[in-house]
């Protein structure tokens, strides 16, 4: 290997994600368009391998009166039939041992056309062995039991009625699991079941199927063409068998017929005759009878007028008997008056004289107590002036109190007064003391200061006379023995002048202050000025002494005022409070005074309107007692009146009594005579009744014999009528030609395969643009991160196309392996798929034949090869065409940018710091978001598309059930209806129809300007148009349409678009017999299921006749049993449920469940490819950048979210963006999917947009969880490393 | 106590057989705000200190304190914490995020931590207050480094760990840049660790490392440093 190739081949290895991303997205890619290009013609081919093997016919022949072995043999003979074979079918009920019956199907077991396919057991050889479906849970050994429940005429058509079973097959009659409607049980069929034609008692056929020589495969496209091409030969085939067939049975019956007549009339002429015989007997009789009975008659007249007699006269007695009762009665009732009256007057009289004494006693006991009252009153009165008097005396006494205190009170505030005049003047008083003591201890502290003074002279005198200095002087010394003699002698005076002045002049001497005069003369003056001051301040004591006591006197006087001013306030208190006492009674007094008067007061007007009120009542009572009075002598003058009348009335009574007593004695005389008359003629009547009976039995007996004799001649009369109008009846029967197009299971199967097909050309397209993408965004970065190997390379001589080569040769390989690994497995998966989900409705084959599509395959493996390598040229067409000194240098990271939105500060600045990162980082590689938002809005969209077609399916028949064919059955009449047969089918299947719309049905062609369509006709009675809506609900999206008027049409919209015409247009209608008639549409309906244009009946020439209805079920009734009683009737030729269709349709999403869950996963598959390949390549970008965000201290998760908030918001956009997508996707699939006359609408439920986007964001989460795990293992110090 | 304590550190990488050791037994001390550079040659074991003291890397044997923490035993959760709080980063190359303006690059930082510097009044201290709007490829390598630079002190770190911070930088540019650093730790007394093999650039430092052989072989004082401007190299 070349070192160059190495590496590639370890450029594989070392990035083994971003390959197998590549990788995974073509596989995906490639597998899914060849699989399901593929799934539906290996479906086909599967079925076509069945329907070959077990000989599928071409066409087969039905007649209305079935076919026989010469017809089979006579088609069998036509050089376009390759086999032919006549089948006996009938449906009947069967018992496999449970309480209930169900409904086979039972076919005569074929041996050339349309063989059973043995899943298990051997086919049936015995008449009583049978062949049972594989769809039932029938096995081998099992017994099938046509059961008694059946009608007879089902029944005459078993030879055998009991069936083991030998073997379990399929049937290329019953592709799917329908098995179709009957007029049997439950109406629907269970199961089929082949028995060998000898098990069945019938010697015609029901059906010839036939096979054709060379028909192209089933399902091809040339088949139908052929097919149709041969229908014309074919059905002429059929007319001719059909009068064939009627030929030979009228000759047949036309026989039978005239042996019948013959016997018919022989026996009639012997009835004739013995029936005149027998009516000649009995007419005799009856004659003697009448005789009889007519004396009788006279007899009876006879008894009957003396029974009238007798009953007149003993009327007239009970008529008097009655009178005489009545005045009996009378007389009593006028006694008993009489005596009530003399009791009355009696009892009368006693009560007044009792009134009268209760009064008197009344009266008196009145005005004893008004006197006594009156007496009370005046006490009262007396008392309260009594009171009055007292009151007057005690308030005097009070306000004589009142001046007292107040004189009191004057006297002790002048005392006081007086003491404080008094506390004055004692203040001032010892204000003066108090200053005088004070001047006195100064003086004092004075004088005792001058005497210091003085002594201090003296002392200091004689300490200076004491100076020894002196004693010197012989004039001292001489005179003085000591100093204190000489200081005593100059206090003296006794010294000489001469002493003096030696004295003195020493002082000078010594500089003492004073000269020894001075201060003697000073000594001296100051003794004398003391001794005047000592005198003073002696008398000034004295003096203050006295004032002193005066003082204390004053004080003690005071003292005794303010005492005495204290008592008499203490008394002045007492006596107030005393008279405050005195005053509280007084008021108290007055009080009850006042209460006093009020009351006498009030007694003295009640006792005054108890006087006027005593008066009244003595006056009422006397006039009562007069009338009184008066009334009773009344009373009995007229009870003297009546007792005369009475006794008069009495002796009238007593006269009639007599009379009547004598007439009743002569009318039972005559009543006696009347009975033994009457016992005479019940004798001959009862002779003459038995006589009557006798004829009677004979007469009935005869009638009766007559009568069955003429039952028995009518019903053969009737037979043979019978018979000749079945002749004459019997028509040419009806030949039909079916063809394949009329097996339910063959056409369900092309219509399901359809749904795949539609799937396989969209989804594809995705998956093709998004391994583009892929392709780019990988090489892209590949290049990118080996620039500068890039450069080296060319720098070593290697050449640009080798150096590209590597990347071709990546992408190739990628391409290579991926498409080859997808075409093989998609060929082999999806198909395996697609029919397990189909297996559920087509048990014909368990596994699907693989298929492998040569072309198909080839091209897309072209395809995707091309586009890869175009893809990577271009991604690295730029760096190997530079100079390798360019590209051996790195290329500078790619620089940031403003982005748009930052233009609009008032968007960006609500952004968050890291959001703003983020929108930058996504604008930074425009080529990703392209991608990642398109991988996304498939994954979406594809996920969109799946439960779109989901929803279509589903709510198209809810919608066309519920909304607009409202109706339960449709019907179709062999025959055409009259107005009895209508009432008849209504009143017969009233248990199970509510209402029924008859109309006209037929196929016509509709014509517009130049497009043609077959089309279905329904035309309805002018009369019966405003019961239409009961049973159509007709509707232009919310509009209601009204039935069309004469000359008008309602069509549907998908036929309204296939003619291109609408509302206000013309149409012209050609029908079956030649005329062609022309209308406008009046409107366009709303409708999923079949094409039909209504009119009203009397647009079409002529009367239509009423062939079909459409019936509503009726309330509770079993929809299975209804559809049963209906096909049960003679005239019904078909009938079909809203419920079956609507079931059908059901089964068939129970297979798309499958698909749409293959398109989840693929969504799922795509969303993972994209965002995965996606995020890996933008961490392996940014690592240093996110290795420098963890340094700076970012948790891991913060970290992440760094990158990943792209991933988040990008998938949002995605998915708002698939939600168009997959709309439009939807509409385009579901116009692609093609059902048998059902036109699909577009329709995504609101769950659907629901759950497609919230998996979608699922999906890229679970991508970033991923992703997660893979960020927090980068090591914050790559970001030391150098830059790449 | 000293602000940065390396005890004994020991770091083993190991890949199938082949065992290395990184650090053998490294230990030593920086104080609180000197400008520390470490020196040595290639495969001393630099960057595995410096990754390990920033919080990257753990150890396998041995204890860090830094500012009495001990850090060596922090869970690797609670070393995301640290790195966002405590540490300032100035790689060789920028690091700077190519899709934000200088602006976006340093709130980027300053978002996440407790108590960040403006952003703006940062990218001014450092000279770019003209610049904010600009995004890295409009800028000059120095200019780039700035704001790499006004990144790491907008968290307001305790510790500011700068690699080869020069490393891609013309000799003026690079100048300017450790003036920068020099500045920063001057007026701020942050702690600044330079990673160089660049031995001239020794005189600067308060503290010089010498690392070889993934151990600290000198360490040495410098009472006087020399301001950046006057040296050569």
């Amino acid at each position: 290997m070349k070192a160059l190739s190495k590496n590639t081949y370890r450029e594989i290895l070392r990035s083994p994600g971003r390959f197998l991303a590549i990788l995974a997205i073509i596989v995906l890619g490639s597998g899914f368009f060849v699989g399901l290009r593929v799934s539906q013609k290996a479906m086909k081919e599967t079925a076509n391998t069945y329907l070959d093997k077990t000989a599928f016919y071409d066409f087969s022949i039905v007649t209305t009166l079935g076919l026989t072995h010469e017809d089979v043999e006579a088609l069998a003979a036509d050089p376009q039939v390759l086999d032919a074979e006549g089948s006996f079918e009938t449906d009947a009920l069967v018992n496999l041992g449970g309480s209930t019956d169900q409904v086979f199907a039972f076919h005569s077991l074929p041996e050339r056309v349309n063989l059973p396919d043995l899943v298990a057991g051997r086919l049936p050889e015995a008449p009583d062995e049978c062949l049972a479906d594989s769809w039932t849970n029938l096995s081998v050994g099992d017994r099938v039991t046509v059961s008694g429940e059946n009608e007879e005429d089902t029944l005459s058509l078993f030879a055998v009625r009991e069936f083991t079973v030998v073997g379990v097959a399929t049937s290329p009659l019953y592709l799917n699991f329908e098995r179709g409607s009957t007029s049997l049980g439950a109406g629907t069929v269970t199961a089929f079941c082949y028995v060998p034609p000898g098990a069945f008692d019938a010697d015609y056929f029901t059906a010839v199927y036939l096979r054709v020589p060379d028909m192209p495969a089933a399902y091809d496209d040339d088949y139908e063409g052929r097919a149709e091409a041969l229908e014309d030969h074919f059905t002429d085939l059929a007319n001719q068998r059909a009068q064939a067939r009627y030929d030979r049975l009228v000759a047949e019956a036309e026989k039978e017929l005239a042996d019948g007549q013959k016997e018919y009339d022989d026996a009639y002429n012997e009835y004739i005759t013995q029936r005149a015989d027998a009516e000649k007997e009995l007419s005799d009789a009856k004659a003697e009878l009448t005789d009889a009975k007519r004396e009788l008659d006279d007899a009876a007249q006879k008894i009957a007028d003396g029974q009238t007699e007798y009953a007149d006269g003993q009327k007239e007695l009970a008529d008097s008997e009655g009178r005489l009762a009545d005045a009996k009665a009378e007389l009593d009732d006028a006694k008993a008056q009489l005596d009530d009256a003399a009791r009355e007057i009696a009892d009368g009289r006693k009560a007044y004289d009792e009134g009268v004494a209760a009064f008197e006693t009344e009266r008196c006991e009145a005005e004893q107590e008004l006197a006594d009252a009156k007496a009370e009153l005046d006490d009262a009165l007396r008392e309260l002036t009594d009171g009055e008097a007292a009151y007057e005396d005690n308030r005097k006494l009070y306000e004589n109190g009142e001046a007292r205190y107040a004189q009191g009170a004057a006297e002790l505030e002048a005392n006081r007064k007086t003491l404080e005049d008094g506390e004055a003047q004692y203040t001032s008083g010892l204000a003066t003391y108090n200053a005088y003591a004070s001047a006195l201890r100064k003086n004092e502290a004075d004088y005792e200061a001058g005497l210091q003074t003085l002594e201090a002279g003296k002392t200091q005198l004689k300490q200076g006379l004491n100076n020894p200095l002196l004693f010197t002087f012989p004039a001292i010394r001489d005179t003085y023995a000591s100093a204190d003699e000489l200081y005593d002698a100059l206090m003296a005076g006794a010294v000489d002048q001469a002493t003096l002045e030696l004295l003195d002049t020493l002082a000078a001497m010594m500089s003492s202050e004073l000269t020894v005069t001075e201060a003697v003369a000073a000594i001296q003056d100051g003794e004398a000025t003391l001794a005047a001051a000592k005198s003073q301040l002696d008398s000034a004591r004295a003096q203050l002494n006295a004032s002193w006591s005066t003082l204390a006197a004053s004080r003690r006087e005071l003292d005794e005022g303010w005492q005495a001013l204290a008592e008499g306030e203490e008394a002045l208190a007492e006596s107030r409070a005393e008279l405050d006492d005195a005053k509280a009674q007084l008021d108290e007094g007055r009080a009850e005074l006042d209460a006093g008067w009020a009351d006498y007061q009030e007694g003295l007007s009640a006792y005054d309107a108890a006087r006027t009120a005593f008066d009244e009542a003595v006056r009422t009572s006397q006039a009562e007692l007069d009338d009184a009075l008066i009334k009773l002598r009344d009373a009995e003058a007229q009870y003297a009146d009546g007792q005369a009348g009475y006794e008069d009335g009495l002796r009238a009574y007593e006269d009639g009594l007599r009379e009547f007593q004598d007439g009743k004695a002569a009318l039972e005389e005559a009543a006696r005579e009347l009975e033994d008359a009457k016992a005479q003629y019940a004798d001959g009547l009862q002779e003459y009744e038995d006589g009557l009976r006798e004829y009677e039995d004979a007469r009935a007996e005869a009638d009766r014999e007559f009568a069955d004799a003429e039952a028995q001649l009518a019903d053969a009369q009737a037979e043979l009528d019978d018979a000749r109008a079945a002749i004459d009846e019997l028509e040419v029967p009806d030949a039909y030609l079916m063809s394949r197009r009329t097996n339910l299971g063959y056409v369900c199967f092309e219509n399901d395969t359809s749904i795949v097909r539609s799937i396989s050309s969209v989804f594809p397209v995705f998956f093709f643009l998004v391994a583009a993408l892929i392709c780019v965004t990988t090489v892209s970065r590949m290049v990118e991160e080996q620039r500068s190997q890039l450069g080296v390379l060319m720098a070593l001589g290697y050449s640009r196309m080798k150096v590209m080569g590597k990347f071709l040769i990546y992408a190739g390989t990628a391409t290579v392996i991926g498409c080859v690994s997808g075409i093989l497995l998609g060929s082999w998966l999806i198909p395996l798929v697609v029919w397990q989900a189909y297996h559920i409705m087509y048990t014909f084959s368990d596994a699907i034949e693989f298929t492998f599509d040569l072309p198909l395959s080839a091209v897309t493996f072209a395809l995707y090869l091309a586009a890869m390598m175009a893809v990577t040229w271009l991604s690295c067409r730029k760096e190997v065409g530079d100079v390798p000194a360019n590209v051996i240098r790195p290329k500078p990271p790619k620089a940031g940018k403003r982005v748009l939105l930052e233009r609009v500060p008032f968007l960006w600045n609500r952004l968050s710091f890291l959001w703003k990162v983020t929108v930058r980082n996504i604008f930074r590689y425009k080529l990703r978001v392209a991608m990642m938002v398109l991988g996304v809005a498939g994954c979406t969209a594809l996920m969109l598309t799946g439960m779109g077609i989901n929803d279509s399916i589903k709510n198209v028949v809810d919608y066309q059930f519920t909304e607009i064919s409202l109706y339960d059955y449709t019907v179709t009449f062999a025959d055409p209806l009259t107005e009895a047969d209508r009432e008849a089918f209504m009143a017969d299947t009233a248990k199970f129809v509510g209402d029924a719309l008859f109309l006209h049905e037929t196929t016509v062609t509709a014509v517009a300007g130049r497009e043609e369509k077959e089309v279905q006709l329904s035309a309805v009675d002018a009369a019966e148009a405003e019961n239409v809506p009961a049973f159509m609900d007709f509707h232009d999206g919310a509009r209601a349409l009204p039935f069309p008027q004469k000359d008008e049409a309602l069509l549907n919209s998908a036929l309204a678009e296939t003619l291109g015409v609408k509302a206000g247009d013309r149409l012209v209608l050609r029908l079956e017999d030649g005329p062609e008639v022309s209308v406008t549409v009046s409107g366009v309906f709303d409708n999923y299921i079949y094409n039909t244009v209504y009119i009203r009946a009397d647009t079409l020439p002529g009367t239509p006749e009423l062939n079909y209805a459409l019936a509503l079920k009726a309330e509770g009734a079993d929809t299975g049993e209804a559809l049963a009683a209906i096909l049960g009737r003679d005239n019904v030729l078909a009938a079909s449920s809203s419920q079956d269709m609507r079931n059908r349709i059901g089964n068939m999403m129970e297979s798309l469940i499958y698909i749409v869950l293959l398109t989840v996963i693929c969504a799922a598959a795509l969303a993972f490819v994209v965002i995965y390949n996606l995020t890996n390549i933008n961490i392996q970008e940014r690592l240093r950048e996110i290795a420098t965000v963890k340094v700076l201290g970012f948790y891991d998760f913060e970290s992440a979210l760094y990158v990943l908030r792209e991933n988040l918001l990008l998938t949002l956009l995605g998915a708002a963006a698939g939600i168009p997508l997959g709309l439009a996707l939807n509409a385009f699939v579901v116009g692609q999917i093609e059902l048998d006359m059902i036109h699909f609408t577009p329709r995504v439920a609101p769950i659907s947009y629901l759950s497609s986007t919230a998996l979608t964001i699922l999906f890229s989460l679970l991508v970033d969880l991923f992703m997660l795990r893979r960020l927090s293992s980068i090591d914050p110090a790559a970001a030391l490393k150098a830059a790449e | 106590m000293a602000f940065i304590e390396f005890h004994d550190v020991k770091k083993v990488y190991r890949s199938g057989e082949v065992r290395i050791e990184a650090l053998r037994g490294m230990s030593f001390e920086v104080e609180r705000g000197e400008i520390c550079v470490i020196v040595g040659p290639s495969g001393a074991g630099k960057t595995t200190l410096l990754n390990i003291l920033g919080g990257m890397d753990s150890l396998t044997e041995g204890r860090i304190i830094l500012d009495g923490e001990d850090i060596s035993a922090y869970s690797p959760r609670k070393l995301i914490g640290y790195r966002r709080r405590d540490v300032g980063f100035v790689f060789q190359f920028y690091n700077l995020i190519e899709n934000l303006t200088a602006l976006e690059n340093v709130e980027l930082a300053s978002q996440i931590c407790p108590a960040p510097l403006d952003a703006a009044e940062t990218l001014r201290a450092v000279g770019l207050g003209e610049r904010l709007g600009n995004f890295p490829s409009q800028l000059s390598g120095g200019e780039q480094q700035r704001v790499a630079i006004a990144r790491a002190l907008a968290k307001n770190p305790k510790l500011l760990l700068c690699d080869e911070p020069t490393g891609a930088l013309d000799y003026n540019t690079g100048k300017q840049i450790l003036q920068l650093l020099e500045d920063t730790s001057r007026k701020s007394g942050m702690t600044v660790l330079i990673i160089t093999h660049n031995s001239a650039l020794t005189a600067m430092a308060d503290r010089v490392i010498t690392v070889r052989s993934g151990q600290a072989r000198d360490m040495r004082l410098n009472p006087h440093p020399t301001p950046i401007s006057q040296i050569e190299w």
